[in-house]
């Protein structure tokens, strides 16, 4: 089975975080290959990595050598060079689209989360910082007239910050011909980031764990 | 005499540290930079370092010696609209440190709809801090 390829050079390419929905995981699935030879580069891509996601949703954590080995297997006297990264981590997703509906209905629920949960802090928060008080000596300082609590100041205030939040957010964003992403999805990328990077951390510090989470 | 000079030391001394704390504050939440970038006006720059310094002033002294300003009702929307909105921008970033919305969404898995729960945060602030005021909780 194995095949000789004296002479011929391989580039291989991986990603950070790669996305696999199948159990059987190729290293076409997860590399970008390019070969001297074509014939070794489709051999090379339908190579399989049986220790890649173990059948169990979730990411895992991988080295570059573990592909390399096995591609030395199947490839004899080939040269791999490895352009990609060292390390990197195999995101393994049963379903590509989750259901449109349940997905809807998970956001709807955080909306809801996200909109009594806003209520409940904003009025923490000017309890907590004495907003009332100070409005209503801004606002005798302002006319020379006594507050009821309730004026013009407070209510531009409460229209303020709603109106705050979406220019923070930069809300308005994706009317535009821009397509910079918003805050909101940098952070979330970030974010992501961070994970893969502790879990490739600690696969390292414990190799036998494989760093799956 | 020397208590004067004293607690004009103290008085002194003070202003530096609060000051320092309310630029390190302002600058390490990133609500001026975040409007400045969405505004893309960052060469004048220290026009709003400028604006910042003359607020903390202006705001200190109708804080401290309150004095009477008769800017009526139209000085009192001016106010509040451009107070809330930095309210609001403040807190979406002190919620951006603790990272809630990413954990949340990722916890939750949610992948539809991420603008559906900006707006219904900024509705629920809107609704809440109206009922605060109308109920005149606090007052």
């Amino acid at each position: 089975m194995t095949k000789q390829a004296k002479g011929e050079t391989l580039y291989l390419k991986i990603d950070r975080n790669v996305q696999v929905h199948d159990e059987k995981v190729t290293i076409g699935d997860i590399a970008q290959i390019l070969c001297t030879d074509k014939a070794t580069e489709n051999l090379v891509k339908t190579i399989g990595i049986p220790t890649a996601v173990n059948g169990k949703p979730g990411r895992h954590a991988m080295s570059v050598l573990e592909v390399m080995e096995q591609i030395q297997k199947e490839v004899k006297g080939l040269e791999i060079n490895n352009i990609g990264e060292f390390d990197f981590i195999i995101t393994y997703e049963k379903r590509k689209h989750p259901n449109g509906m349940a997905a809807w209905m998970k956001t709807v629920f955080v909306a809801f989360l996200a909109f009594f949960g806003a209520a409940f802090t904003i009025m923490t928060f000017n309890n907590d910082v004495d907003v009332p008080k100070l409005f209503a000596q801004i606002y005798f300082q302002f006319t020379g007239n006594r507050s009821d609590g309730f004026t013009v100041l407070e209510f531009c205030y409460s229209l303020g910050i709603g109106l705050g939040i979406l220019l923070f957010f930069n809300h308005f964003a994706g009317r535009k011909f821009t397509v910079d992403p918003t805050p909101l999805e940098v952070e979330m990328r970030t974010y992501e980031d961070e994970i893969d990077t502790t879990l490739i951390e600690r696969s390292r510090r414990d190799p036998k764990g494989k760093g799956t989470s | 005499m020397w208590t004067s000079v004293l607690l004009a030391l103290i008085g002194i001394s003070g202003g530096f540290v609060v000051a320092g704390g309310v630029i390190a504050l302002m600058v390490g939440l990133g609500v001026i930079t975040r409007f400045v970038g969405i505004t893309h006006t960052a060469k004048h720059v220290q026009i709003f370092e400028t604006a910042i310094l003359l607020g903390g002033v202006a705001g200190n002294l109708l804080g401290v010696y309150q004095p009477m300003v008769y800017a009526g009702e139209p000085g009192l929307a001016v106010l509040g609209i451009f107070s809330g909105i930095f309210v609001g921008g403040w807190i979406l970033a002190l919620a951006e440190i603790v990272n809630i919305f990413p954990i949340f969404a990722r916890r939750a898995g949610i992948t539809k709809g991420y603008s559906l729960i900006v707006i219904a945060m900024a509705a629920g602030k809107v609704a809440g801090s109206m009922w605060h005021f109308y109920m005149r909780f606090g007052v």
